[in-house]
């Protein structure tokens, strides 16, 4: 019961708060609003009972994504124009909400083979290790490819941001 | 009531269409990233669902998220750093100015 | 026995006391009710022990520069925090007035709060009532909270509308995303022996305390967290001698004691995570497992101070560079070294100790040898500089103050001192007016008369003392000794006629004469105070 009050909360926050940065003009806030987005999402990580997932999506995304956003935000910023939208408001609207018709329409749909009755949560920081590094069906290759995909992305971002 | 797999999915979708619409009608480029962020943080939502409802056993929901955040961690860096490359010899992020190679 | 037990297991006790009392109701309630209560015991003792923490820093900060810390505000100043805090409340509140409201008013919350959820996992005693909550990610949380403080950051200098704040905001924020990194990868060691996330786990494993073996590791920690928090030797951008206080500049009374407390909240929260993953924790033999942890924590506190009084700040691209070039690639080693620890000795017995510790030297050295982060950075000649700073604060611990509690208590000035008052031995004056003639002010006036026999008279002997400059000059041209410099440094007085000094005041028998140009009088002289006088005398 305490779940369900939970989810219901961090949903309605988490709609409100991403509606609010596609809506505001002042990019500085929907950054801010951005950030409580990802708090709540990472309390609906705890509802689905992924604790290490929850602790990373706060590290990754609030402590580095966030912060990089905002930087971004400061080192570009056109006082005047913040963060308008363009003439093709009332078109993204329509697809928007097409979109979102048709997806609810195929989760409602499909029977999906949900396990009754739910087991209980447990911590899954071991059970993600043991996933990806399973010598069979394991993802130790796309670990690998990751780290250098990473190590790409911060070399190219430091050439790319670099001062002449 | 109970929440079940629909709710976690639904929540999923309505982020997603709202990232959908930021991205397409936003004309900071910033705020077009920004969106792209909650497109991805909404397909998180719904792989970490998928896993808990489906096979709670196997974690590979969590796994995949793990590895989506890592990517969108290095696309936002990287786009990024492109707009602010842009920034500098264009002075501008609006996305409806960016538009030497238009016809 | 009974007693003992209860004190020495002081939280599990009350545990059970309480949900023994709340177990009629269901359990969501019971459980409600018990998190309400660790939660405001756990605000309760952290305002508590922040306002220790800073009563304890300017005593002993003052004990390592060899003088008394604040003494005044309660017995041995113990109110000084909430004179501060008083202080800050009455200062004037205002509002920048292009700043952006909710941006300014969240900022100090965003701030404070992250400080104060990291003791949510913090371990004081072993057992189900030492610990808020024992997750299983417990040091993962840790570090997941103290990167939303960085946000906070940021909203404080946007949210100013001061163009240096905002700069020096942008660069608190590189500072602390800079040195997270080494710190993370410096837990990565400890976790890797301790085998778990969990915070209970981390200390119930350390047989041997981690500092012993990951000294590398604790170094980097400190080292790390010590930048996280903006503390010396790297608080340049919020310092109080630096020009402008940083993202807090704009913020008055109030808003700046909410961030005074984010600080103080955030190195009691380091210095109680330092406790848990390298020195054990609460465990120790004898007292009672939460004062064992207290004490730690106020040693690991110490050490923090011991650092700030000895070490200059770091300059700012000194520290960026101390974090990218030197911390994060010994970090990384570090994971390497354990890593093939753990592999190789998997139960980490004890000569790992050694082998960790002479690894650790040989590292700092080869590294700072060839990776130097400056042309002329010598580990040898600052590194032994740092040690021997060190040892030099630390000895100062012991040395007696230098300033006293005036006006209780005076010093004793030098024996040949230039003291402000002139002494006038009237019985040897002759009247003859060297004085007059050396005094380069001319602010002597003698009158004197013929006396019956051969001789003068002096009627009148005034001193402007308002004027003098104690050059000592008609102390040193008086033919027979008749002249002395005094030994008071007071000088103030009430009322301007006061400062012109008349024959009566300088024969006064309360004026002491000092020994300066008349050297036979030096023997009599007490001796200066700050040259290490004999116990019992102050």
């Amino acid at each position: 019961m305490g779940v369900a009050i939970a989810f219901w909360v961090l949903a309605a926050v988490s709609v409100a708060s991403a509606l609010a940065v596609v809506i505001t003009r002042d990019i500085f806030r929907a950054a801010l609003f951005l950030v409580l987005c990802f708090l709540t999402i990472a309390g609906i990580y705890i509802t689905l009972g992924a604790d290490f997932l929850a602790a990373v999506q706060v590290l990754i995304y609030i402590g580095a994504i966030s912060v990089l956003i905002i930087f971004a935000i400061m080192l570009t910023r056109e006082a005047q124009r913040g963060s308008p939208s363009n003439r093709l408001r009332l078109p993204a609207l329509a697809i928007g909400v097409l979109l979102l018709a048709t997806l609810v329409f195929a989760v409602l749909v499909t029977p999906w083979n949900v396990v009754v009755p739910l087991p209980e949560a447990e911590p899954t920081t071991a059970g993600i290790a043991a996933r990806l590094f399973d010598l069979e069906g394991g993802f130790v290759l796309p670990f690998e490819i990751v780290s250098v995909l990473l190590l790409a992305a911060a070399i190219g971002a430091i050439v790319l941001a670099r001062d002449r | 009531m109970a929440i079940g797999l629909e709710h976690y999915l639904i929540l999923s979708a309505i982020l997603f269409s709202i990232g959908v619409y930021g991205v397409l009608a936003k004309r900071n480029a910033v705020a077009i990233l920004m969106s792209i962020e909650i497109m991805l943080n909404a397909v998180n939502i719904a792989m970490v669902a998928f896993s808990r409802y489906i096979v709670p056993a196997l974690l590979t929901g969590q796994v995949f998220a793990i590895f989506i955040m890592t990517v969108a961690a290095a696309e936002a860096a990287v786009g990024l750093a492109i707009i602010i490359a842009i920034y500098r010899s264009r002075q501008t992020v609006d996305v409806e100015k960016i538009n030497l190679m238009k016809w | 026995m009974g007693v003992w037990d209860f004190i020495y297991n002081l939280f599990p006790r009350l545990y059970e006391l309480t949900s023994a009392a709340l177990g009629g109701l269901p359990t969501w309630a019971s459980y409600l009710i018990l998190g309400l209560i660790g939660i405001v015991l756990i605000l309760f003792f952290v305002i508590l022990v922040v306002m220790l923490f800073v009563w304890f820093e300017r005593r002993l900060v003052g004990r390592f520069q060899i003088r008394l810390g604040p003494n005044r505000a309660g017995p041995a100043g113990l109110f000084q925090p909430i004179a501060d805090v008083i202080k800050l409340l009455l200062k004037e509140s205002f509002t920048p007035s292009k700043a952006d409201r909710w941006v300014y008013f969240l900022a100090p919350v965003v701030a404070v709060v992250p400080a104060f959820l990291i003791f949510a996992v913090v371990p004081i005693q072993g057992g189900a009532g030492g610990i808020l909550v024992d997750l299983n990610i417990g040091i993962l949380y840790i570090v997941a909270i103290s990167t939303i403080s960085v946000v906070g950051v940021f909203m404080a200098g946007w949210g100013s509308s001061n163009k240096y704040s905002l700069v020096g905001a942008m660069r608190t924020v590189a500072q602390m995303v800079s040195y997270e990194v080494p710190l993370v990868l410096s837990i990565i060691g400890v976790v890797l022996i301790a085998g778990s996330l969990s915070m209970v786990t981390i200390v119930k494993e350390q047989a041997v305390p981690f500092i012993l073996l990951q000294p590398l590791g604790f170094l980097i920690f400190f080292l790390g967290s010590l930048a996280e928090i903006n503390r010396s030797p790297f608080d340049l951008l919020e310092a109080e001698s630096e020009i402008v206080a940083g993202f807090h500049t704009e913020y008055p009374g109030i808003w700046f004691a909410i961030f005074f407390l984010a600080e103080y909240g955030h190195a009691l929260a380091v210095s109680a995570i330092v406790t848990t993953l390298f020195l054990g924790g609460w465990m120790g033999p004898g007292l009672p497992p939460y004062l064992w942890f207290f004490i730690k924590v106020l040693l690991v506190f110490s050490v923090m101070l011991w650092l700030r009084s000895t070490l200059p700040r770091f300059r700012v691209d000194q520290l960026m560079g101390f974090a990218w070039k030197y911390l994060f690639p010994l970090a990384l080693v570090n994971i390497f070294i354990t890593g093939f620890e753990a592999i190789l000795w998997p139960d980490f017995p004890w000569p790992i100790i050694l082998v960790n510790i002479l690894v650790m030297g040989v590292l700092i050295v080869l590294w700072s040898r060839f990776f130097p982060l400056e042309e002329g950075f010598r580990l040898e000649r600052y590194g032994i500089g740092i040690a021997k700073g060190m040892a030099l604060t630390f000895k100062h611990l012991f040395r007696r103050p230098i300033t006293v509690q005036y006006p209780e208590q005076r010093l004793t000035p030098s024996r040949r001192f230039r003291g402000n008052e002139l002494v006038l031995d009237l019985g040897r004056c002759t009247g003859c007016g060297a004085c007059v003639r050396a005094c380069p002010l001319n602010i002597i006036h003698l009158e004197t008369r013929r006396g019956p026999e051969k001789g003068l008279i002096v009627e009148r002997f005034d001193v402007e003392a308002g004027r003098c400059m104690y050059c000592g000059l008609c102390v040193e041209s008086c033919p027979v000794g008749c002249l002395f410099m005094g030994r008071s440094y007071e000088r103030a007085t009430y009322r301007l006629e006061e400062l012109t000094v008349g024959m009566d005041r300088l024969t006064a028998p309360d004026r002491k004469p000092s020994a300066y140009a008349h050297p036979e009088m030096e023997k009599e002289m007490p001796e200066q105070t700050l040259l290490a006088p004999p116990k019992g005398v102050h």
